[in-house]
């Protein structure tokens, strides 16, 4: 064990001598989480979004046109909506060059129509170089066609005779003609002011303090597993290959010069790469923390699981290390194996992404398992099956581990 | 009579096809330096591998301090070992790599502070102790090298060439830690391709091929291998094959072809009065000679004879 120790003292104080190659491993994860986690969670000012710009083609020049453009005038669409009114000609042309999100032709005799309940159209013409924006257009005239039309089928008697009345000469009509009309249009507002007022369904807008950051709305906490365990398994992949380059350079033979057992020598790397990649992997989850606001949920949980995946990795690569001839040839041959893993194991991609062929794939790989545990931490709970899989493949991988190493020492 | 120290017996190991030891023996004696030589390929490797526990499967026997070494891994407590290669950690610096590999060993870590300690001094690196290594020269790193070796004051030495490729200063700085230790008891064996350094150094000397043992002894008994012979050296232009032929047109009795290559033969003469007439062929034959040494029987001589090729071939 003292010897166990000293090498791992050793290696602790070699890579902090020359720590560039780790500390750029370390970082690329963050960096990468960073950027991507930027790109699509837009915080602060970012997340509003730009007022949407809306033309407006007014034929119809009457109350029902007016409660549309009174409508889009209020505070809180004014807010989000900027409507120029222009005439047909310029507002296509406007359109077409893509000045505006959308159209809206209101056709002529619109308040008419509405009126007398007849059918009636607004045309909506949407920029095509746009997705998002538009979309919003169109589904506010959506609802506001629902709402309207609702209000006239409600009060379409009524509608009727006022549109009745609109025609008459001033001087014929009469307010005892109108009282029957009053009468019915107060029973039904008293009717439905139970659910106008207060509003069955309201929306209530709350802010206190510091919005606390669920893990599953916080987008690194997604990204960052991924990257991390990619990077991990390269980072632990440079501490196993001391076992070649000490073979190669002569420190090996030095070393069993000594009197150290051969099973010593092969757990002390084993562990050394084990513990400098738990070292690691505690730096980036506080980097998680201080940069990313990520709440990796019970860190108890956290650490036994980065234990179990560091072990299961360091073993990984030391069986891989019995078979390689060289370090070049390791160097050569555990890139393409890492990339592997990570694209298939959701490093890269989240593997509900892949194609369906391939999601079994995933399963064989230990990127796979890790976010899965993670994605559990996070959610509160202990990563039973996860922790399982790796700890148990891990365990086998350390034997086979010792027992080819062991044979590749001594020949 | 000192006590034998390490005592190898009869050990074989082959690889494959390939025998890398056949019936290797020697023995040596408490603070006794012996020159192992032999050319590439020779088998030395392989049983300083053997004697590092990193080779199984062999025959034969090997006992230090008259104990099974394999029996007892405590053994190796006093043994040490100087590579060829520069077997050390060159993002540490001098004093960290002492600590280190010291710490394989069964010592104590306050003794083995001063023995690091002392040992810089004794290097001369002390002034340079907490400096990285990769700063070091050639010769520098050469004397760590052997100094790491001795850390654990061990009680047999194994040196592999540890003097390839350093300037004359270190080299010498390197045979004299060799000489004083063997004065304080170690024992030493040193591999080397350097024949003057083994004359210089090493109290038994013995010569290898093919993975035996083909004499041992010291310098003047291997001397006698080639007896009174006057060494002879021809250089010129001529190939291989035609010195044996022009040679059968003298009196060959007494002379010896010790090795014989393009451009380079080393001849064995009872007297040197054959010489003459060995000069007056070659002309005759038209092969001009650029060179001609006569030497005094020494251990390249020895080296050639047993071996037929130089040690560096």
């Amino acid at each position: 064990m003292r010897r166990i120790l000293l090498i791992f003292k050793n290696d602790v104080k070699r890579r902090l001598k020359s720590p560039y190659v780790v500390l750029v491993l370390l970082l690329i994860p963050v960096i990468m989480t960073g950027i991507i986690g930027a790109v699509f969670a837009p915080s602060g000012d970012q997340a509003k979004l730009p007022k949407i710009k809306v033309l407006v083609v007014d034929k119809d020049k009457n109350i029902g046109s007016k409660f549309l453009l009174g409508t889009f005038d209020s505070p809180d669409l004014k807010e989000m909506f900027q409507v120029t009114l222009v005439d047909e000609t310029e507002g296509k042309r406007l359109i077409s060059k893509g000045k505006a999100s959308a159209l809206i032709v209101i056709p002529e005799k619109f308040s008419d129509r509405l009126i007398k309940a007849e059918k009636s159209e607004i045309m909506v013409i949407k920029n095509p170089a746009q997705q998002f924006l538009p979309a919003v257009v169109e589904e506010f005239m959506v609802t506001f066609s629902v709402i309207i039309s609702g209000i006239v089928q409600v009060f379409e008697p009524e509608l009727k005779a006022v549109g009745s009345l609109i025609d008459t000469p001033i001087e014929q009509v009469s307010i005892a003609s109108m009282t029957p009309f009053l009468e019915q249009d107060k029973t039904k507002i008293i009717s439905l002011k139970n659910y106008l007022s207060p509003l069955l369904i309201q929306l209530k807008k709350e802010v206190t303090g510091k919005k606390k950051k669920e893990p599953g709305l916080n987008i690194f906490s997604f990204v960052l597993p991924g990257m991390s365990i990619m990077f991990l398994l390269f980072i632990i992949e440079i501490f196993l290959r001391d076992i070649l380059t000490e073979r190669e350079d002569g420190k090996l033979r030095r070393i069993m010069f000594s009197p150290i057992r051969t099973r010593e020598f092969i757990f002390a790397r084993i562990i050394s790469g084990w513990m400098m990649g738990i070292l690691v992997y505690l730096v980036i989850v506080l980097l998680g923390v201080l940069l990313f606001n990520i709440s990796w949920g019970n860190y108890l949980y956290l650490f036994v699981f980065v234990a179990v995946t560091c072990f299961w990795i360091a073993g990984f690569f030391a069986l891989l290390n019995a078979f390689f001839k060289n370090k070049n040839q390791a160097g050569a041959l555990t890139s393409p194996i890492i990339l592997v893993f990570s694209a298939f194991g959701g490093s890269i991609i989240p593997v509900n992404q892949l194609p369906g062929a391939f999601h079994w794939v995933s399963d064989f790989t230990l990127n796979r398992w890790f976010i899965k545990g993670v994605e559990q931490i996070g959610s509160g709970s202990f990563p039973t099956l996860p922790f399982g899989v790796v700890f148990l493949s891990g365990m086998i991988l350390f034997l086979l581990a010792e027992k080819f190493l062991k044979k590749r020492i001594i020949v | 009579m000192e006590k034998i120290i390490l005592d190898i017996k009869k050990i074989s190991k082959s690889y494959g096809e390939i025998t890398a030891l056949d019936n290797f023996s020697i023995s040596l004696k408490k603070g006794e330096v012996m020159g192992l030589l032999g050319p590439n390929g020779a088998g030395k490797t392989t049983l300083i591998s053997i004697l590092s526990g990193t080779v199984k499967d062999f025959s034969g026997a090997v006992t230090f301090k008259e104990k099974n070494l394999f029996s007892d891994r405590n053994l190796k407590n006093h043994m040490g070992i100087v590579p060829q290669d520069m077997a050390f950690y060159e993002d540490l610096n001098a004093f960290d790599n002492l600590m280190f590999w010291g710490g394989l060993y069964d010592i104590s870590k306050s003794e083995l502070k001063q023995r690091a300690n002392e040992l810089l001094e004794l290097v001369g690196l002390s002034g340079r102790a907490k400096e990285p290594i990769k700063n070091f020269s050639g010769g520098m790193k050469r004397r760590l090298n052997v100094a790491i070796g001795m850390v654990h004051k061990p009680e047999l030495l194994l040196l592999d060439e540890p003097t390839v490729g350093i300037d004359v200063q270190a080299k010498v700085t390197i045979l004299d830690i060799i000489k004083n230790i063997a004065e304080k008891g170690t024992s030493v064996i040193f591999t080397t391709h350097q024949l003057a350094e083994v004359e210089e150094t090493c109290s038994r000397i013995a010569i290898m091929d093919k993975g035996t043992i083909l004499a041992q002894g010291t310098l003047e008994e291997l001397i006698k291998i080639v007896g009174e012979k006057e060494m002879v050296d021809v250089a010129g232009q001529f190939s291989a094959g035609q010195i044996p032929a022009i040679l059968k047109e003298i009196e060959t009795d007494g002379v010896d072809i010790l090795s014989v290559k393009d451009n380079l033969v080393n001849m064995a003469f009872d007297n040197t009065d054959k010489i003459p007439a060995l000069m007056e062929l070659l002309f005759k034959h038209n092969i001009p000679v650029s060179d001609l040494k006569i030497k005094s029987p020494n251990l390249e001589a020895v080296f050639l004879k047993l071996t037929g090729k130089s040690l560096r071939d």
